[in-house]
């Protein structure tokens, strides 16, 4: 018995030991990270919201991403954010076909995409060479002609600085800085930009009316346009070569840019092939195409009734381009605009 | 009071567990462990392996090298009687290379590192050692999935390689004479398509208790990377000789003589 109730006394023991040690390791412990889901829209087509396991969203990895996606501290000069390409009131583009507002004034190969309803790509960058955007933020904030940033640097400004420590803390429940935390917070606030609240949503949840004129183009953007530019998310997240040029170059020192999909994949349908850009908030996105060629809807449309240039990788669909009477092209335009959200852009929880 | 005393041994050794400080190593002395020296010894053929010195190939090519660097991950260990031991989070990163500029400004420092010490190895009479050359997908599809040496800040993920995700498993570069002028040459491998298994049966059993410790050498005879590669047009980018992610086919080639290049003594 005695021996009995010795062991209960150790074993007390060792259990305090053991809780005492982790109340120390994390004070924060109880009022750690808030985690959530986003709420979608039934109008975006999709069944839930695709978490990473080991990168859930929390409001305070969501915030301090957003404090380091607006942060131009981060770039090799200080003057350059990821806001300064992706902004806001553009559907968080930057309205140049090829920006040379990077660090080095140099232009860039690829125009840069919108960033709305990221975490559905499985692919991302118009060839979806980058698999996850927890990697894929290293792209931008390294490249000498984007932010040029030393990670290094980075992690020294950050661990120095009056606000980041705090934040990270409470992100991560982390003391230590580090560039994987960078990379996972500033995912989780792409991530968590979601457009779903446009006129055309709302149409759809029966909440408003279209006209005439926004509901024929509807028909038109159905018969035409839905095989690639599938209805909810308004992309098939897939990769197309949609004819905009015959043969691409392929210079040495550009690692095959110009080849599209197929320097991921290395497949003969891929030339020239791009993942298919939504058709939401398109009227806040010229220039049109991965290089921004095209500066007006009208280009576009021009461009798929009679510039299509075919060769042995072209969208089997656009084969013959796409022909729309002047009506049809003013009723598909009136209907692209309904995809435009406001709310979205306006949105206080997205901005600085 | 036999119990008690077992209980006490068990209640020590989760103190030293819980302690605040990092302690492990000698947590699991108690165990019976020692660490393991892995050490790559790289040859050029026969001869000794460094930057700057020029090398002829058997096939009369002479090669001189300003780079070598490359991941090992995954290390195991196999017993005699065949169980494996599995070295956790082990993802290093072997290098002999010069100072170097990247991205036109930052400044990597001259380093060579070619053994490796693996922790905590239980007590026990090893006859393998197996290792992978790359990263397996699991960390190589996420750049902040960190472990061990992972990071990305060694210019071994992204830089020239900004638009696919993937470490740099392998990185060779130097200069090479065919036959005529000196040629530079870049070699890379990367990608969950080069990740090479290595499976190495030691000549002489190792053994290691909780004293000792004890060291695996194992050779990289660089010439062997070179094995089935024509230095011909294919291999030609610009001015210089190159392998990389443009080139799947020669990445292929090359992460398979990188599996064929390693032999243990």
């Amino acid at each position: 018995m005695k021996s009995q109730r010795l062991h209960k006394y150790i074993l007390f023991l060792g259990i305090g030991i053991l809780t005492s040690c982790l109340d120390n390791v994390s004070p924060n412990e109880e009022t750690g990270p808030e985690y959530f889901t986003p709420v979608l829209s039934s109008t975006l087509g999709q069944n839930d919201f695709p978490q990473l396991e080991r990168n859930p969203m929390s409001k305070e990895g969501v915030l301090l991403g957003k404090t380091l996606f607006y942060d131009p501290a981060l770039s090799q000069n200080g003057k350059v954010s990821c806001a300064s390409c992706h902004d806001p009131s553009m559907s968080f583009t930057d309205g140049l076909g090829l920006s040379n507002q990077g660090v080095s004034g140099k232009p860039l190969h690829r125009h840069a995409p919108p960033l709305f309803n990221l975490a559905w790509h499985k692919g991302l960058f118009w060839d979806g060479g980058s698999v996850n955007l927890e990697s894929l933020v290293f792209g931008p904030l390294t490249h000498p002609d984007e932010m040029g940033a030393d990670l290094n640097e980075v992690l020294h400004y950050l661990r120095g600085s009056s606000t980041y420590p705090a934040l990270f803390k409470a992100a991560f429940k982390s003391d230590s800085i580090t560039s994987a935390l960078v990379g996972r917070s500033l995912a989780q606030f792409t991530r968590n930009l979601i457009s779903q609240d446009s006129k055309y949503d709302q149409w759809k949840r029966n909440e408003i009316e279209l006209d005439d004129p926004e509901i024929q183009g509807y028909q038109v953007y159905q018969k035409n346009c839905s095989s690639c530019h599938s209805e909810g998310l308004f992309t098939d997240l897939s990769y197309h070569n949609n004819g905009l040029d015959a043969s691409y170059p392929n210079p040495a020192e550009l690692e095959g840019i110009y080849l599209g999909r197929y320097r991921i994949s290395f497949e003969e349908k891929d030339r020239g092939a791009y993942k298919t850009p939504s058709l939401r908030n398109i009227a806040l996105t010229a220039p049109y195409m991965h290089d921004g060629r095209f500066n007006t809807l009208d280009e576009v449309l021009d461009h798929y009734d009679h510039g299509v240039q075919v060769n042995e990788s072209l969208a089997p669909q656009l084969t013959d381009g796409i022909q729309l009477s002047e009506k049809e092209r003013s009723d598909l335009l009136a209907f692209l605009n309904t995809l435009t959200d406001y709310e979205f852009i306006h949105n206080k929880a997205y901005q600085q | 009071m036999k119990n008690t005393y077992k209980l006490l041994l068990a209640l020590f050794t989760l103190v030293g567990f819980a302690s605040c400080d990092e302690n492990v190593d000698d947590v699991m002395n108690i165990e019976g462990s020692a660490d393991l020296s892995l050490q790559i010894s790289h040859t050029f053929g026969e001869e000794a392996f460094h930057l700057d010195q020029e090398y002829t190939a058997t096939n009369g090519a002479t090669f001189k090298f300003n780079e070598l660097r490359y991941w090992i991950s995954n290390v195991e260990l196999t017993k005699e009687n065949g169980e494996t031991f599995k070295v956790a989070d082990s993802y290093y990163l072997i290098q002999n290379m010069k100072e170097q500029v990247v991205q036109d400004r930052f400044v990597l420092p001259d380093s060579v590192r070619e053994t490796v010490v693996l922790k905590n190895i239980p007590a026990g009479t090893y006859t393998g050692i197996s290792f992978a050359v790359g990263i397996d997908p699991m960390y190589n599809d996420d750049l902040t999935q960190t472990a061990g040496e992972l990071n990305a800040l060694q210019n071994m993920s992204y830089s020239s390689w900004m638009w696919f995700t993937s470490y740099i498993f392998t990185k060779l570069k130097g200069t090479t004479s065919q036959g005529g002028e000196e040629v530079a040459f870049s070699f890379e491998t990367g990608s969950n398509d080069c990740y090479r298994n290595i499976n190495l049966q030691l000549e002489e059993p190792i053994m290691i208790s909780d004293k000792m410790g004890d060291e695996i050498t194992v050779q990289n005879d660089i010439e062997k990377l070179f094995s089935d590669i024509n230095f011909d047009g294919d291999l030609m980018s610009g001015t210089q000789y190159v392998i990389g992610a443009t080139k799947p086919e020669l990445m292929m080639k090359l992460s398979n003589n990188y599996q064929a290049a390693f032999t243990v003594e």
